[in-house]
């Protein structure tokens, strides 16, 4: 005979008020193995994420696969809206110094400092004709890890600069309308509010702005070209 | 009468129990996760087992019966075909299968009641980068694409390819996301954690948000993109790699695996970079960090491999081999974390070695030209193992290979009963869970 499902809750939930005092002390460092964050958030539910959007309009499903922005579109965004002239940033080593390598830059036979969009093309999907390898701009979860690194740094920079700061939060670190409009080409909804805000609110002070713009830069809309 | 919860409803409500802890993000997550497996098995949720397959793709026309063979060859007077240069004596017949293994291969017979090996399938498509019997020579969409798109483990990767040597192997992927080409050195990058300008915490956080925003905007354009939850699982999974290392599980050259997979130089030759790529790619399974393996590489051209003693023959048999049967040995000791049954990743993982066709039983002193059979090897806990098929060494000429009833396994001793390229694709993708067409389904190499 099957237990109910909330049966096993109250089960879950008893274990877990047990099992957090063991695991309060319990060191969040070294994984055994994978576990991603888990959006798994039950069926979608129209009415918490779109405000007046759908209508209750039956859904008609698209058939556009997800197309990541090539290098040229994010060395622009570091460009434009982050005001990064040069559109590519330097990668860092574990301990924060600029990374060198024989295997980036041009010349195989000189160490050269290393750049996120230069040095890891093929990782957002350019393609070698000469080796006969296509472009590649599906979404995957190698280029999403790739890109929010590239955004974290864009936007540690960005956040140093007082004027690049100004245009992307014109109306102060709590108004996500501008930096929305401009990195995905619309205005947040309530619940993106609220997901932002409550960032805003857990991290240390002088990072808000950083976070923000890392969050916004990386997510699903705003990397993909729809 | 109540409603049963679902598994999606209890990680939410357990998630938000959690929050209200003091555990740590990570913590929340992995407590989540554990408890949802034992009491909602993800595999009972979406009705299947976890399933990953190891694509091994060897270039150029190799001769995969030097892997294991059928009997005829034991009964030669002596040895008198380049790719059976063993002594007739020195062959050992695998218990109670059809399957001879040569000393070069006696690595593989605790392996081998697992072990399918078949030559006996029809030329079709010629020399090609893509290998006939993975796609059916039809277009059909590569078993590793397919199964690693559906990634049944949730790894946080599909799938990595290895290759090793100038040729590759192309991939018929009919638009769903290719495997991805890695290095040691790329792996290592894939799964380390970066150096970032903010502390842990804050990473964290920002990390958190970034699923969470990532996750609302896949319901807001589900209409507009194909599969837009499964993307932001994607950008979950991508922002979850950020926030840990995990390069220490990848480690292979502390004693984690066999020394032979890790060996490089030497004895090893062109076959080290394959064992250590099998053994990072066990490492990465055993995390969960990977889904599905491809390890293509190139063991050089068999052309004039006349000389029974020096041909390239022996050495791909010895070394490759003894990697093999130490990579499936792994898999037998190894939990798949994916696996809310205990399974070991021997129970969860098919490993299926092919080449662009594979040459024959030409007589020595001959070029080793024959190309006129195909064949593939396919090792897993659910395949029958044996050699699939019969070799006609008649004659002092060229021998010929010949196919076998798929019902039954016998050998057919005609031209005409060679087997296709499609009855092995459609085997292997019913093996891996994949779409598959049951008149096609090679069903004598399957148990159970």
């Amino acid at each position: 005979m099957s237990i109910q499902g909330n049966v096993k809750f109250k089960i879950a939930a008893l274990s877990i008020a047990t099992l957090s005092v063991a695991l309060l002390f319990q060191n969040c460092g070294n994984p055994a193995a994978f576990q991603a964050i888990d959006t798994d958030r039950g069926e979608p539910n129209l009415t918490e994420n779109v405000d007046t959007q759908t209508g209750g309009q039956p859904l008609q499903y698209a058939t556009k696969e997800c197309e990541f922005l090539d290098v040229e579109s994010l060395s622009s965004i570091l460009r434009n809206q982050f005001g990064i002239a040069a559109g590519d940033l330097p990668m860092r080593d574990p301990n924060g110094n600029v990374l060198r390598s024989q295997t980036c830059g041009t010349n195989p036979s000189q160490v050269e400092d290393c750049y996120y969009l230069r040095d890891n093309a093929a990782g957002f999907g350019k393609g070698d004709m000469s080796r006969g390898i296509p472009d590649d701009y599906s979404c995957s979860t190698p280029k999403y890890k790739l890109v929010a690194e590239l955004f974290v740094h864009a936007c540690d920079q960005a956040a140093r600069n007082p004027s690049v700061v100004a245009g992307l939060f014109p109306q102060g670190i709590n108004n996500f309308d501008n930096i929305y409009s401009l990195l995905v080409g619309r205005r947040p909804y309530s619940r993106e509010n609220e997901t932002l805000q409550t960032l805003v609110n857990s991290v240390s002070s002088g990072v808000a702005e950083l976070a923000v713009c890392a969050v916004v830069a990386s997510s699903l809309e705003a990397v993909s070209k729809l | 009468m109540k409603k049963s919860l679902s598994r999606r409803e209890f990680i939410y409500k357990t998630s938000l129990l959690l929050s209200g802890t003091s555990l740590c993000s990570l913590a929340r997550w992995d407590l989540t996760q554990k408890l949802a497996n034992k009491l909602f098995p993800i595999a009972h949720a979406q009705g299947v087992s976890p399933r990953r397959v190891v694509e091994i793709g060897i270039r150029a026309g190799v001769p995969l019966m030097r892997l294991g063979t059928g009997r005829e060859f034991s009964q030669l007077s002596q040895a008198r075909f380049p790719n059976s240069p063993t002594d007739p004596s020195g062959y050992q017949q695998a218990a109670n299968t059809t399957l001879y293994l040569s000393p070069d291969n006696l690595s593989l017979m605790p392996h081998a009641a697992n072990i399918a090996i078949t030559q006996g399938v029809a030329v079709q498509g010629g020399h090609t980068a893509s290998f006939p019997s993975r796609d059916a020579n039809m277009g059909l969409t590569a078993p590793i694409v397919e199964l690693s798109n559906r990634n049944p483990t949730l790894s946080a990767v599909h799938a990595i390819e290895w290759q090793s040597g100038g040729n590759t192997v192309t991939n018929v992927t009919n638009g769903m996301k290719d495997t991805i080409t890695v290095t040691e050195s790329t792996l290592m990058d894939l799964f380390k954690r970066p150096y970032f300008p903010v502390t842990t915490n804050d990473l964290n956080a920002i990390m958190e948000a970034s699923a969470n925003l990532s996750h609302q905007q896949s319901l807001i354009i589900e209409r507009a993109m194909k599969n837009a939850r499964n993307m932001a699982s994607a950008q979950s999974k991508g922002t979850s790699l950020i926030t840990q290392d995990y390069t220490q599980l990848l480690q292979i050259d502390g004693g984690q695996v066999p020394a032979v997979l890790a060996a490089t130089g030497g004895a090893a030759g062109l076959y080290g970079p394959v064992g250590r790529a099998l053994a990072y790619s066990y490492r990465a399974m055993a995390a969960n960090l990977v889904n599905s393996v491809q390890v293509n590489f190139d063991t050089g051209d068999w052309h004039g491999s006349q000389d029974l003693a020096n041909g390239q023959g022996a050495n791909f048999a010895s070394q490759f081999s003894q990697r093999l049967a130490a990579f499936i040995g792994l898999l037998k000791t190894t939990p798949d974390q994916a696996s809310a049954t205990g399974e070991m990743l021997w129970d969860t993982t098919v490993i299926y070695i092919t080449s662009e066709f594979t040459r024959g039983v030409d007589a020595i002193n001959r070029d080793n030209s024959d190309g006129g059979t195909q064949g593939a090897v396919i090792i897993g806990k659910y395949v029958r193992g044996g050699y699939y098929g019969a070799f006609d060494l008649s004659g002092t000429g060229d021998g010929t290979a010949y196919g076998f009833d798929p019902q039954t396994g016998n050998p057919v001793m005609a031209a005409a009963g060679r087997n296709s390229n499609a009855q092995l694709y459609h085997t292997v993708q019913r093996l891996l869970g994949n779409n598959y067409d049951s008149n096609m389904v090679l069903n004598c190499m399957i148990t159970g």
